[in-house]
């Protein structure tokens, strides 16, 4: 009961803080900023986790690790987020609290066979801009200000199951559930002049492109306990096709556009190694790409240049102790770093991310669950190379409960 | 990596989880309080479109489609107007018709012991017919000089000519022709004093006893005199209801309509006769131009509203409507009347009926949706009017609607429910705006709709 206590009230916090507004302006452009998913332990570690299969805390990334569980699971995670942006035109900072992961496990035969569902942010888009606006007509000289508002993700609902196929060798598919939305916004508001009642002249300019995103994609993932010092897992997730349907009004009903428009998202790899050290001390290490010099799309995001999108990360973690009287020393200890490459251009060049992280993580009573927190920093683009930079402080909690339902 | 651990502890102890579960619920309250700064123009870099914003600039002068729809109202006849007209302005010419029941008066005084002897005695009997005036036209020098009292700025009738009619006149007819006149039957010429707000036409004392005798109903025609000031003046008919805000405050608004005023000074007694019925004959009445090119004109009492289509080929497609103006020029010296709103209303083509013919105002009120108004015009001194028709212009070009739409102008109405104020209707005041059309040698004072719009191109990353 004390658990889910726990649970809830760290669910309220993160609902509760979702009005913030604004992540990245990189995420104005093209296929926004890709969110990786995943719990705070592997965000603390650098992101390394397709090799995971652990009963007590399970991981999510590989599926076919989750043939662990003895017991149903369920993982929450949230991110809070700041960020100082700088381009020619300025700096701004801004905060955001998302909750991108929910997941769900459940065991069919324990510890050989399991299901799971849950809720995925893949992509998000979300920033806002906004510059002082001045025109000359008919011989009044108008003032206000043109607003430009991107919103919306790219999320995933995975249909999956796990099964231990041999000793050690654990395998994994899901169906994924592709949806998502994103509301591109452009207002030009004149404020001047306007009546002595204070209404504009002149009317303000709404024009709203929202496109609508269906799909669905299947990943196939195998984990390949080598030793129980050496773990290797691996996942595809071939070609898919999502389906837009775009609609385009301005002011509200005065006119009203739509129009169906489709893209293709290429092949993903995520491939992932972790292996004992010494004592607690474990390494791990992942790499994930996926193809969009391949992608198919919107001709106008090709034109700015698509980039295969990379990301490497390595870890150290170790791991939690359970010496009596131990203290802090029982505690888990994790740090790492990882180099993303963004799939899209901007300014000509790739985008490049580069992320320090390091954590820890609190165990519940009865290993029936854990609170794994991360502190991540991340400095994304280049002043010179994009004409943008962000630097990024971000702060991962997941609460992952265990239960015995069954 | 197997986790199938065995320890029981929690390596924190008891209290450090509760304490770090509430310190990250805060953070993540405190993160989303903070939310974020004001937007300013970092990344607008990225964003590689914008709205041209009021790229351009569209003058319509040519007008599609024009009319000038004489609007008929069926449940309200002019004999039921609260206004009655005398004179000519215009174009248009009106008389006055009254009828006097004279039996009324006989039965008026025995209630009241008068004897009919009391009549024969002429030189000590006065008689005449006096009315309230409501309405009469600015001097155009005083109209703007507010040091100049109401009363000196009107514009008199200096004379009255009043003849028997037939008693048979149809008063429902009119607007129509005059009756035949009979006999001059005032004492004529009646110099009316200058200032004054009512009239009273004087009438021999013999002749309007042997009416009284003789009795039954007389009907008469009151016409302008020679030597009368030019202009049309509205007096009150017996239907008037708004005397108390119309009408002079001397006025005795327990009869305000016509009546026969008897001064009998040897009993020092009145007699006041009420009209049976009343009606102005408007017997001319101005042509609606039927050009544009030769104008146009906004008349209330007989009602004539114009109906103008802009033709807007010209704007781009994609157009973004930011504004958009009619604006019509009113020509002072041909216009007249009170202070008038004026709507301006989206009308719906497929009631376009041909030039000249009339509509009720149920086709009109079903034709029509308001759009905006211009409050208190003076048409004797305001001659630009301009309209904000925005968003009707928004609705037109962007297929809000399956047909066609003009814009109509006319005061406020019932069917304009948004500027409509129960009171004094359009009918009420006989007034009209003559505008100049769209053949006029000065192109500012042609009707013509001034549109500042934006082009709009598709928005964000995608195509």
């Amino acid at each position: 009961m004390k658990r889910l206590v726990l649970i809830g009230l760290v669910l309220t916090g993160i609902l509760a803080a979702t009005g913030a507004t604004a992540q990245t302006p990189f995420a104005l452009s093209n296929l926004g900023q890709k969110i990786e998913t995943g719990d705070a332990r592997m965000a603390g570690r650098g992101g390394w986790g397709m090799a995971v299969r652990d009963s007590v805390n399970p991981g999510f990334k590989n599926l076919a690790g989750l043939s662990a569980i003895r017991q149903v699971a369920v993982s929450l995670s949230g991110y809070g987020v700041g960020t100082d942006s700088e381009d020619a035109a300025g700096t701004r900072s801004v905060t955001r609290v998302m909750a991108p992961d929910f997941r769900l496990a459940a065991p069919v035969m324990k510890g050989q066979l399991a299901v799971t569902a849950g809720f995925r942010m893949d992509r998000s888009f979300r920033y806002d801009t906004s510059h002082v606006l001045t025109s000359y007509v008919r011989g009044d000289t108008l003032r206000g200000f043109e607003e430009f508002h991107r919103r919306g993700t790219i999320f995933s609902v995975p249909l999956g199951v796990a099964w231990e196929a041999l000793p050690g060798l654990s395998l994994g598919a899901s169906v994924n559930l592709v949806r998502g939305s994103v509301s591109e916004s452009l207002y030009e508001i004149f404020l001047s002049p306007a009546t002595s009642t204070g209404s504009p002249f002149y009317q303000p300019v709404q024009q709203i492109q929202k496109d609508t995103f269906e799909g669905t994609s299947s990943t196939w993932s195998a984990l390949y306990r080598w030793s129980d010092r050496v773990s290797v897992g691996v996942s595809y997730t071939p070609a898919y096709d999502i389906d837009a349907d775009r609609l385009r009004t301005i002011n509200g009903l005065t006119a009203r556009w739509t129009q169906p428009w489709k893209m293709r998202m290429p092949d993903e790899i995520q491939t992932g190694l972790q292996a004992r050290v010494i004592g607690r001390w474990w390494v791990g290490a992942d790499y994930s790409v996926q193809a969009f010099s391949e992608f198919e799309g919107p001709q106008k995001w090709l034109d700015e240049g698509m980039e295969d999108e990379t990301r490497l990360s390595l870890g150290v973690e170790r791991m939690l102790g359970h010496q009596r009287r131990g203290g802090s020393s029982n505690w888990p200890v994790r740090f790492g770093f990882a180099q993303h490459r963004w799939a899209y251009r901007v300014g000509g060049e790739p985008i490049d991310e580069s992320i320090w992280s390091a954590g820890t993580g609190f165990p519940f009573s009865g290993r029936l669950g854990v609170l794994d927190l991360a502190l991540s920093y991340s400095k994304v683009g280049d002043l010179e190379k994009n004409g943008l930079e962000d630097s990024v402080w971000k702060m991962a909690v997941t609460v992952t409960g265990l239960e015995r339902w069954w | 990596m197997s986790h199938r651990t065995e320890s029981a502890k929690t390596p924190g102890g008891r209290h450090v989880l509760p304490v770090v579960v509430l310190a990250v619920a805060l953070l993540a309250l405190v993160l989303g309080a903070c939310s974020s700064d004001d937007t300013n123009p970092v990344g607008g870099a990225l964003v590689d479109v914008e709205l041209e914003a009021l790229a351009d600039t569209l003058d319509v002068n040519d007008v599609l489609e024009y009319r000038g729809f004489p609007i008929s109202d069926p449940d309200l006849s002019l004999a039921e107007h609260q206004v009655l007209y005398l004179g000519e302005q215009g174009g248009n010419a009106s008389s006055i018709l009254v009828r006097f029941d004279l039996d009324e008066l006989q039965e008026m005084a025995q209630e009241r012991e008068i004897p009919l002897e009391a009549f024969s005695v002429h030189d000590s009997v006065n008689v005449s017919i006096r009315m309230y005036i409501v309405q009469n036209f600015l001097l155009e020098d005083t109209a703007a000089d507010s040091t100049v009292s109401r009363s000196d700025r009107f514009l008199w009738h200096s004379s009255f000519q009043v003849f028997e009619v037939d008693d048979d006149v149809d008063f429902a007819a009119f607007p129509g022709d005059e009756p035949a006149t009979g006999a001059l039957v005032n004492l004529y010429p009646s110099e009316i004093e200058e200032g004054r707000t009512s009239v009273e036409i004087d009438f021999d004392p013999a002749l309007f006893e042997q009416w009284l005798v003789a009795g039954g109903t007389r009907t008469f025609l009151i016409r302008e005199g020679e030597g009368s000031g030019p202009g049309l003046t509205g007096y009150a008919s017996k239907n008037l209801r708004f005397g108390g805000s119309t009408l002079a405050p001397t006025a005795d608004t327990a009869t305000v309509g016509p009546i026969f005023k008897i001064e009998l000074k040897q009993l020092d007694e009145f007699l006041n006769l009420e009209a049976r019925n009343d009606v102005s004959t408007f017997h001319a009445t101005s042509e609606t131009p039927t050009s544009v090119s030769d104008g146009f004109i906004l008349r209330t009492g007989l009602r004539s509203y114009p109906v103008l289509q802009f033709d807007f080929a010209d704007l781009p497609e994609d157009a973004f409507i930011n504004r958009a103006t009619i604006s019509v020029y009113n020509d002072t010296t041909r216009a007249w009347g009170t202070l008038t709103s004026l709507v301006v209303s989206e009308f719906d083509t497929d009631y376009l009926a041909a030039q000249g013919d009339t509509l009720t105002l149920d086709d009109l009120g079903n034709a029509v949706n308001a759009i905006t108004i211009a409050s208190n015009v003076d048409p004797r001194t305001e001659n630009r009017l301009e309209f904000n028709v925005t968003t009707a212009v928004q609705r037109m070009i962007n297929g809000a609607y399956s047909g066609s739409r003009a814009f109509l102008i006319s005061p406020p109405e019932e069917f304009t429910p948004s500027y409509y104020l129960a009171g004094l209707g359009p009918e009420f005041y006989f007034n009209q705006f003559t505008f100049y059309g769209s053949g006029e040698s000065e192109i500012l004072r042609r009707p013509r709709m001034k549109i500042t719009y934006s082009l709009v191109e598709p928005i964000g990353g995608a195509k």
